[in-house]
Parts: structure tokens; C-alpha cells; sequence
């Protein structure tokens, strides 16, 4: 699993057409990204990792790409 | 910076309750002062505890733990039921103040276990996310008395001569019911039965067949008598002087729809199965008297007090026909209650915040 494999799950969750979501994407430049939406990325990801993520405070706290990718390399959960 | 604090309920916080709530709703529910103090501040239970989390001295999110008894066999336990959580629309996102809400309901330190339901959105989270334990489901119970108005509320078009065809099953019911009376003594008395009657039934059958939550008669008049928004009338079950339960019932509108509904209810396992259709028969007749469009409950279908309310007239209603799923999540279950143990918990409406 790699950076683009979670951007993918983002975007299925997020109903955004592929490509439209990169490293550099904010939550509030995505329409659809708003609190419901958010725990459903959670939901996905939590699926994905075998249950890891729902434990990591800072992907429920992120804003952004960025900090949902960092926070998974950080817990190696995905290579850097 | 965020902070999370408890305290129990009290009039002075209905100002900040009311706030928070208008913000999203505009029903009745959540706004009126009556009703928000009644359940909140007036249960025989006690306050309940108020959860809050607050952002430079502003409440941006609340639940209330409604405090209640629980009992297997002759243990208590102290346990609360998750009422009115909300976090204000401007600090939804990210989610962090929802999971640390929902999160901060187990830590108050006061309560055995908590005990909760869901919406339609909120269900994949808790299940899925928080991962909480979910050994109850409620299902839903009925009988239709007029068609046409649920015809009506799917395609819009009112046609009474549908009424008809449950003219044969409706005189049935009613020929019965004649018959069945001669039969059996057991009536139904408008009548909130005494502590000592509700012990009793209690004593002598409800605890050791399963885990429910208690009852008393200060807690049914407060529950169901006094409610300001949602009255309900306690009836009695009599045979002779002696009593032999109790359910109590409401008219429930869901849009344009009347039902008759069960909210709360024990009968006695002293009860014989005739004599248990007879009182199904006569809330079936009381219902269509109250000119209601249905009959209708909700239960655990998996407790055996449960199993006493069903059968004719309450035909178990496809789950897809109700507005959505209720799974009771209980947690953390304590190690001490195998999770089987409380699968069969006696459950009515009357324990849970609908209604």
C-alpha cells in the first residue's frame, strides 16, 4: 500500500473524479470532504490497516492529504 | 483548547442546552424547557449527567447520560442511557469533537456500563469505527387497521374501499376475543399497578427469566404518566383482585400515520398463552378504537418477557419497512455479564429516548 492506493480510497469515499485529489489537497477545497465523509475515510482506511487507524488521533484530526499520509508513514502503516 | 468536562443536569444549564440544540433542530423535543427538565432533571433515577466539551469557555458539543437501573437476577446495576448528543455545525469538522464526545460517555467513572442506539448515519460508526458492541437489536411488531393511509403515504392517493379487506381478519379478531373471555378472567384496568404488585411480578418471574430494567411504580408515572410532551396511560392486568402486569400505550403520529403503540410492558409468566392472546386482542381492539391507522411495538425479539408481547396481532415488520435499523450498543459490557447473558435483555420503547 502506497501513498496513491490511499489517495484512491480518499477519493471513492469522497465521490471525486480520479486525479482530482493529490498530496497537496485540503478538506476545504473538496466540496463533498465535511465531518460525515471524514469518518467514512476513517472507516476505510480502518478496514484497510486491520483495524490500526481508528486508533491514530491525528489522521481524525487532519485537514488535509498531507497530514492523513504523514500520519500513516509515521505509524508505517504505509513507506515513506 | 478543547476540554472535555461532566456534571449532573441541573435548570441552570437549560439556557446553554436550548442554545446548542436550536442550532440544529426546531422541534419541540429539543427545545422545550418542560420537557428537556423532566427527562434531565426529575427522573426518580436522578440527574443526569451532562457531558460537555468546550472551546474558550463555549460549549461546542453535550450529551446527557440518563441515569437507570439495570438487573440480572437480584444484581443492580448502575447503568445510562446516551440521550441529545450534538456538537455545534461550526466545529463538526475534522471529527474530533464527535469521537471525543462519544469516547468521553464511558469515562464519567458513575455508571457500571452505557447503553445507546443510533441513527441511520451514526450506526456504520459505531459499528464500524468505534467498533462498540451491539448484543441487542430491537425489531418491530404490528398490525395494519387501515391500509388506505399507508397506501396513501406511498403513492398519494387515498382509497378507503382498501380499508375492506381487513374487514374478515378484524371481525375475527373481535369474535375471539368474544370467545376467548368466556374463557379467561384476565381484564385490563386503567391503573398504574403499586410497588408492591410490581415487586411482586418481578420477584415471582421477571428476574430469574431476564436481564431488564427496573421498574417501580414512581418510575412508570414519571416515565409514561407524566411526561409532558409524550403521555402515555398504564393499564393493568387483573385477574380477579389479583394483578399480572402491566403495558402501557400511546398514540404515536409518524406523518400522517396514527399508531397505537406499546411502549412499555411486563407480563407475568404466570400467564397463560390464551390467556396472553386475549390481552393482545383487546390493545388490538383498543387500538382500532382510538381510530389509529395500526397497532404497533418495538422489542428484543431474543428476550423471553419479550416473547410474551408477540405472536397475533403483533406480526414482526420487515426491518426495511421501518425508518432504520435499531442495534442497542451496550458498552463497555462488564466482564462480569457474559454478552449472551445480555442479548435477552427485556427492552421496551419506554427505555429508550423515542417516544
Amino acid at each position: 500500500m502506497n501513498s496513491r492506493d490511499v489517495i484512491k480510497i480518499i477519493e471513492e469515499v469522497l465521490e471525486t473524479e480520479p486525479g482530482l485529489i493529490t498530496e497537496r489537497t485540503f478538506a476545504k477545497d473538496v466540496e463533498n470532504w465535511d465531518s460525515m465523509s471524514h469518518l467514512g475515510i476513517l472507516i476505510k482506511l480502518d478496514k484497510k490497516f486491520n483495524g490500526k487507524v481508528a486508533q491514530i488521533s491525528e489522521i481524525a484530526e487532519a485537514d488535509s492529504i498531507k497530514k492523513i499520509l504523514d500520519s500513516l508513514k509515521k505509524y508505517k502503516l504505509i513507506s515513506s | 483548547m478543547i476540554t472535555t468536562s461532566f456534571k449532573d443536569f441541573c435548570k441552570n444549564d437549560l439556557g446553554n442546552f436550548i442554545l446548542l440544540s436550536k442550532k440544529e433542530y426546531s422541534n419541540q423535543e429539543t427545545t422545550s424547557s418542560k420537557h428537556i427538565c423532566w427527562k434531565h432533571c426529575s427522573s426518580p433515577f436522578g440527574k443526569s449527567t451532562y457531558v460537555n466539551i468546550k472551546y474558550k469557555n463555549k460549549i461546542i458539543g453535550r450529551t446527557l447520560l440518563q441515569p437507570k437501573k439495570f438487573r440480572i437476577g437480584l444484581k443492580n446495576y448502575k447503568v445510562a442511557l446516551v440521550t441529545d448528543l450534538l456538537i455545534d455545525p461550526k466545529y463538526r469538522f475534522p471529527p474530533t469533537n464527535f469521537i471525543k464526545l462519544t469516547k468521553a460517555c464511558e469515562n464519567t467513572g458513575s455508571f457500571d456500563f452505557i447503553y445507546h442506539t443510533s441513527n441511520n448515519i451514526t450506526e456504520k460508526f459505531y459499528k464500524k469505527l468505534f467498533k462498540f458492541p451491539q448484543p441487542i437489536n430491537m425489531s418491530g411488531y404490528g398490525f395494519p387497521i387501515k391500509i388506505s393511509n399507508f397506501i396513501n403515504k406511498k403513492i398519494g392517493i387515498k382509497f378507503k374501499p382498501l380499508d375492506l379487506m381487513l374487514f374478515i381478519p378484524l371481525k375475527i379478531n373481535y369474535l375471539l376475543l368474544k370467545a376467548i373471555s368466556i374463557k379467561t378472567e384476565v381484564n385490563i384496568v386503567k391503573k398504574v399497578p403499586s410497588n408492591r404488585e410490581i415487586k411482586n411480578l418481578i420477584s415471582q418471574g421477571v428476574a430469574n427469566q431476564c436481564p431488564f430494567f427496573f421498574k417501580n411504580q414512581d418510575i412508570l408515572r414519571w416515565r409514561l404518566e407524566k411526561a409532558p410532551l409524550w403521555q402515555a396511560t398504564v393499564y393493568s392486568i387483573n385477574k380477579g383482585k389479583k394483578n399480572y402486569g402491566y403495558f402501557s400505550a400511546r398514540i404515536v403520529n409518524i406523518g400522517t400515520i396514527k399508531f397505537y403503540t406499546i411502549i412499555d410492558f411486563i407480563y407475568s409468566d404466570k400467564l397463560t398463552k390464551l390467556e396472553l392472546f386475549k390481552i393482545k386482542l383487546m390493545q388490538f381492539k383498543m387500538a382500532k378504537k382510538s381510530g389509529s391507522d395500526a397497532l404497533f411495538t418495538m422489542l428484543n425479539g431474543k428476550s423471553e418477557l419479550g416473547a410474551h408481547a408477540i405472536g397475533y396481532p403483533f406480526l414482526k415488520i420487515p426491518d426495511f419497512m421501518l425508518p432504520h435499523n435499531t442495534p442497542i450498543f451496550v458498552r463497555p459490557i462488564p466482564k462480569s455479564i457474559p454478552s449472551n447473558v445480555i442479548s435477552g435483555t427485556h427492552i421496551t420503547l419506554a427505555d429508550l429516548d423515542y417516544f
